[in-house]
């Protein structure tokens, strides 16, 4: 039961839903073996007393069997499911549940539960407006025309590719960034920008900059 | 700011379960009605700024709040005046508790609180994060926060539409019910914007429930809407702005009153053409659901007619999709296409790309490996779904008169995913998206809810030929 847990149980954890969960065909042998036993026991269970009180005909105490045999497994992952979905949701409400949207924050996803993490660690140094380089968008769209859109002319932060000018903090979340600290210049691909200051270094592509003063 | 949030999301449901117990009349008990209430009303709520844009009326509490206060009041009115009971309970779930044994009864407080448990932490999440994934804002947040800083759709000049932001084919209801959540609460929260999300997947649960509670216990039924709550994708698309769950819900309900209507209950042709009409505002795939479920409406209208015709039928199905012809002559006068495609603003390099047609064999291997993937994103539906028809056939239920309705309400859903299933096959750019599963599991999400209805009721019919009379099956015709 552990390993079922421990191997399984990670539908909310900081990776992407959709694509990699994990499998239930990739459980440890124990685990699976476990799992299956408890449906086969299930099934043969309940087959078996329908018929051995009389209460069912044969195809009755089949169609029980089949549901009790599934009953098991789908209890077992709503519990599984639910269980860590309410801790995700306790530890989303602690490192969120002080959010106020007149910080101007906003969380953009770059295909990856980690930004998360990095904004939350990014939150207590940022004052203020600020933009931010998103960079799957940088990538998608080179040729985004903003200045002809309405965002141009909204104070609003879906600025992927050409940060205001007036922007006071950069916040890069791209690991092919490189910044140089000596002379305050971030590349990133063949965008660069000059005249900048680290806030906070997290990692080598998690990076908090602003414009020297 | 979390009040008016909360009645942001109230008043289209008051709406709703109006139109919801005009439409059905004393056939639907309140459980049901109130299943249906929220994405009924946010449909037509959606439907209605959307016109009130059109007509260039600035967006304002005033211009949407009284025409919706109009229509309400003259369903309160038609309902006193049809005798149609204002709150029908007639699901006795209170009652049937009272009178059940310790046992039982211990059962349905854990099983509910459990369900109520998962439901307000849906809630609870969705008001605690910020809009965070790409694809909300990409596509549907920004274009939000454009229509309410601008009061309307965007309809200027540059960037007619908003045209940059996203997939601007799209169908607007997303943003403009985010819009609608903004202007309940003065401003665009970028956390409670989205608080009408999980409402859908409420919905959906209820729904269930009053359905499933028709053909089975009480304790089962919960027990089947906590398996269908419990899929961990579903989960995660109840916080966030997305519009596949939603348009899933819509999915479900056209496939659930369908099926009434098949087994003979003619008031949900209306509810099933009101819930088809609005699945197409909500998201492209409508498009292809739609005529699916239409198709296979007209013939069964046309294999039945030899029993009793009611031509008022097919009007009652149809006449809903009237509701959206502005918005067909909108695209059609302003080339809005209706088919995924990038703006030119937006994506230059893909927009005037379009995928060719050809045989992917690679994606057959993607789908079965995703398929078996669905294990943690949808709970034992993969268990479900390939041995059930073998149950089925297996039992004889496949046999009886009452199988024809489940065969009419699975065949659209069946259909749908199986088009799916060819694009991804023969479809350069859907077979391109398969490659990192986002896009198979996002267009599963659309038809998860009406695939979980269909096993319901499979199981349902298996049960009830196992163990009911078989005088018990007949079934009254179409009428």
């Amino acid at each position: 039961m552990e390993h079922f847990f421990r191997y399984t149980a990670r539908p909310y954890g900081f990776e992407p839903l959709e694509g990699n969960l994990m499998n239930f065909f990739w459980l440890p042998d124990d685990a699976r073996f476990f799992l299956f036993a408890c449906m086969i026991i299930a099934f043969v269970f309940v087959a078996a007393a329908g018929l051995a009180l009389k209460k069912t005909g044969l195809k009755q105490a089949v169609f029980y069997g089949f549901i009790a045999s599934l009953f098991f497994p789908g209890l077992l992952f709503s519990a599984r499911n639910d269980y860590f979905w309410l801790k995700f949701a306790e530890n989303m409400h602690e490192k969120y549940g002080g959010y106020s949207s007149d910080e101007k924050f906003m969380a953009v996803d770059v295909q990856n539960w980690g930004v998360h993490e990095f904004f939350m660690n990014i939150r207590p140094y940022l004052k203020g407006d600020y933009r931010l380089v998103m960079p799957s968008l940088i990538k998608r769209s080179p040729e985004f025309p903003v200045e002809k859109t309405y965002l141009a002319k909204a104070n609003f932060i879906l600025r992927p590719f050409k940060p205001a000018e007036n922007a006071p903090y950069l916040i890069v979340y791209d690991y092919d960034a490189v910044f140089d600290q000596q002379t305050g210049v971030l590349k990133i691909g063949d965008m660069e920008m000059k005249g900048l200051e680290a806030v906070k270094v997290f990692s080598k592509g998690e990076l908090l900059l602003r414009r020297k003063q | 700011m979390i009040v008016p949030a909360i009645a942001a999301v109230f008043i289209p449901a008051a709406a709703g379960y109006l139109a919801a117990a005009a439409v059905l009349k004393n056939k639907a008990g309140f459980l049901e009605r109130a299943g249906l209430a929220f994405p009924l009303g946010a449909g037509f709520l959606a439907l209605l700024m959307f016109y009130i844009g059109l007509l260039r009326i600035p967006f304002s509490l005033y211009s949407v709040l009284v025409p919706l206060a109009s229509a309400s009041t003259y369903l309160v009115y038609f309902l006193n005046k049809s005798d149609i009971k204002f709150l029908n309970f007639s699901d006795g779930f209170i009652r049937e508790f009272k009178e059940e044994g310790p046992l039982k009864q211990a059962t349905a407080v854990i099983l509910f609180g459990w369900i109520i448990l998962k439901i307000g932490s849906l809630f609870f999440v969705t008001a605690t994060l910020p809009v965070w994934s790409p694809d909300s804002w990409w596509n549907w947040s920004t274009r939000a926060f454009v229509f309410f800083n601008d009061k309307g759709l965007y309809l200027h000049h540059d960037d007619f539409f908003a045209a940059s932001v996203g997939h601007y084919a799209y169908p607007p209801h997303n943003p403009l019910m985010q819009v609608w959540q903004a202007m309940m609460m003065g401003g665009f929260d970028r956390v409670l914007v989205k608080l009408w999300v999980p409402a859908y997947t409420a919905s959906a649960a209820l729904f269930l429930y009053a359905i499933a509670r028709r053909h089975a216990g009480r304790l089962v039924s919960g027990v089947m809407v906590l398996f269908f709550l419990s899929s961990p994708l579903m989960t995660v698309h109840s916080t966030e702005p997305y519009a596949d769950m939603a348009l899933g819900v819509y999915i479900m309900f056209a496939v659930g009153a369908f099926w009434m209507l098949t087994r003979g209950e003619r008031e949900y042709a209306l509810l099933c053409g009101l819930l088809s009409a609005q699945a197409l505002f909500v998201k492209l795939e409508g498009m292809v659901f739609v005529p699916l479920l239409a198709g296979v409406f007209i013939f069964r209208f046309l294999k039945e007619r030899q029993y009793r015709i009611s031509p008022g039928l097919p009007a009652r199905y149809f006449a809903p999709f009237l509701l959206l012809l502005p918005y067909v002559l909108f695209k059609l006068y302003y080339h809005i296409p209706f088919s995924h495609q990038y703006s030119p603003y937006s994506r230059p390099e893909t927009a005037a790309a379009s995928g060719g047609i050809s045989f992917h064999k690679e994606s057959l291997a993607l789908i079965y490996q995703y398929l078996l993937h669905v294990v943690d994103n949808f709970n034992v539906l993969p268990f479900l779904a390939p041995v059930l028809p073998v149950v089925f056939v297996i039992s004889g239920a496949h046999r009886h008169k009452t199988a024809g309705p489940l065969y009419y309400a699975a065949a659209p859903v069946l259909l749908y995913m199986l088009a799916f299933m060819t694009l991804y096959i023969f479809h350069d750019t859907y077979a391109d998206s398969l490659s990192d599963g986002y896009a198979f599991y996002r267009n599963f999400m659309t038809y998860y809810p009406a695939l979980y209805f269909i096993i319901c009721a499979a199981l349902s019919e298996i049960y009830t030929h196992l163990t009911v009379a078989p005088k018990m099956h007949n079934t009254p015709e179409l009428t």
